[in-house]
């Protein structure tokens, strides 16, 4: 009798729940996609639009200071030929400790790229299966952690305080925009870079680590002024 | 016999399926909690202050080749040594900016997170419990209540000194949903003070006392 009472109120109540959740999954199918002409497809065109604009306005300026610092580079060689050898060496050991000279050694070369299973079309900072800032900033300070004597991503080289900084659904290191895939290069002990690349490995996101004989990790000449830093008397 | 077999086959399953969830959850709250609230349109911003930067790059290297090619060449170079001495980490350098103290250990990534953000604010030198962070010093890892800075064992308090300028730093920092915030949520015992200051003294980059 209990059983038979039991079989009268679940029956209904399944295909109820059922027919319920059929309804929803129907509506949620036919569901309007986003019209054409709706505030948040015209902010994406903005966005692209932008987006475009800011690279191509780099990649000029980029040209425009790689041939002003070649200029510089010049005059400075010629200048430097009329200094005493004390100060050329000054000079070079100043550079040396400040990273504005290029590195040569052995390393690793490491590439960061997003799960397969995901499109950067569909890119989210909140998707973990996508190369994120935080990840390349990580993978960087376990690098230097491990003695690494220069570092670069995407040929720039990077130094402690190069900021890491999403983009749209790239990257910006230092004030370059680099898209993804992200190649980091460092020199330095491989087997001990080697064990940087651990901190990652687990992670969602692809990484493929090789040992480099010999790498060349060009300087970076920061012109940037410098407003507040001084010698402290 | 067998139904309670596959009953315990069903919860070891349910069981693993569950604490894979949780990692899975795990994870993507840190990267949640370490993602800013996303705004392109701030991130454009930021792109755009960037592209700005690079022409103001630009200008200075245009002057420095004018004034190079007109000046005395002792003078020249004089003024590019004044300049490496200021960055290498050799000298004692001072400046305003602010000062930001942790009063216990966090994860490192979160000092990295909020290094970054002080440097895209125009930080010029920063340094951790006086240490200045150079290639020579830079790797970050937390061991118990301390953190590594390469060679240098730090204790707590934590405080990050950067000089810049201090009230762009500050309200870069400690706005609402800002770094500051969110480490804050992340570790909801810690207590962080940023303060801003006429003047910072960051040590010259003592190699010995890394040994």
């Amino acid at each position: 009798m209990l059983m038979q009472m039991k079989k009268q109120v679940v029956t209904p109540l399944f295909i109820g729940i059922g027919l319920l959740v059929g309804i929803i999954f129907s509506l949620q199918f036919r569901a309007k996609p986003i019209g054409s002409g709706s505030f948040p497809l015209e902010r994406l065109e903005i966005q692209k639009e932008l987006l475009t604009e800011y690279s191509v306005e780099q990649q000029e300026l980029k040209q425009r200071i790689e041939e002003a610092d070649e200029k510089l580079q010049e005059a400075r060689a010629l200048i430097e030929r009329q200094t005493s050898p004390q100060t050329l060496n000054e000079l070079d050991r100043l550079r040396a400790a400040a990273g504005f000279t290029a590195v040569e050694g052995s390393g690793i070369r490491v590439k960061l790229s997003d799960n397969p299973g995901v499109s950067r079309r569909g890119f989210s900072s909140v998707n973990e299966n996508f190369v994120q800032a935080s990840d390349v900033r990580d993978l960087v300070n376990s690098l230097f952690l491990k003695d690494a004597r220069a570092v670069s991503i995407n040929g720039n080289r990077v130094m402690p305080l190069t900021s890491i900084q999403p983009v749209a659904d790239n990257l910006l290191v230092g004030n370059f925009f680099e898209i993804a895939p992200f190649v980091i290069e460092a020199v330095g002990d491989p087997d001990a870079l080697e064990e940087a690349v651990e901190t990652i490995r687990s992670r969602k996101i692809r990484v493929f680590a090789d040992v480099v004989d010999s790498l060349k990790l060009e300087p970076v000449e920061s012109r940037r002024t410098l407003k507040f830093l001084k010698l402290h008397e | 016999m067998n139904k309670n077999k596959a009953i315990i086959l069903i919860a070891i399953i349910i069981g693993v399926l569950l604490a894979l969830q949780y990692r899975s959850f795990r994870e993507i709250e840190l990267l949640v909690q370490r993602t800013e609230p996303e705004n392109i349109f701030t991130e454009l911003r930021v792109f755009q202050v960037a592209n700005k930067q690079l022409r103001a790059n630009l200008d200075v290297t245009k002057r420095a080749l004018d004034e190079t090619q007109s000046k005395l060449s002792r003078e020249a170079i004089d003024e590019e040594i004044q300049r490496l001495k200021l960055l290498s980490g050799e000298q004692t350098v001072s400046g305003e900016g602010i000062e930001v103290t942790f009063d216990a250990a966090v994860k490192t990534f979160w000092l990295n997170d909020l290094i970054s953000q002080l440097v895209v604010t125009g930080a010029e030198a920063v340094a951790i419990n006086d240490v200045r962070l150079l290639d020579r010093t830079a790797g970050f890892r937390d061991i118990g209540d301390g953190i590594l800075m390469r060679r240098y064992f730090l204790r707590p308090p934590f405080k990050i000194t950067a000089i810049g300028p201090r009230t762009e730093m500050q309200s870069a920092i400690a706005q609402s949903g800002g770094i500051v915030d969110r480490i804050e949520d992340a570790n909801p015992t810690l207590k962080i003070i940023v303060a801003e200051r006429e003047k910072i003294i960051i040590p010259a980059f003592n190699e010995e006392s890394s040994q």
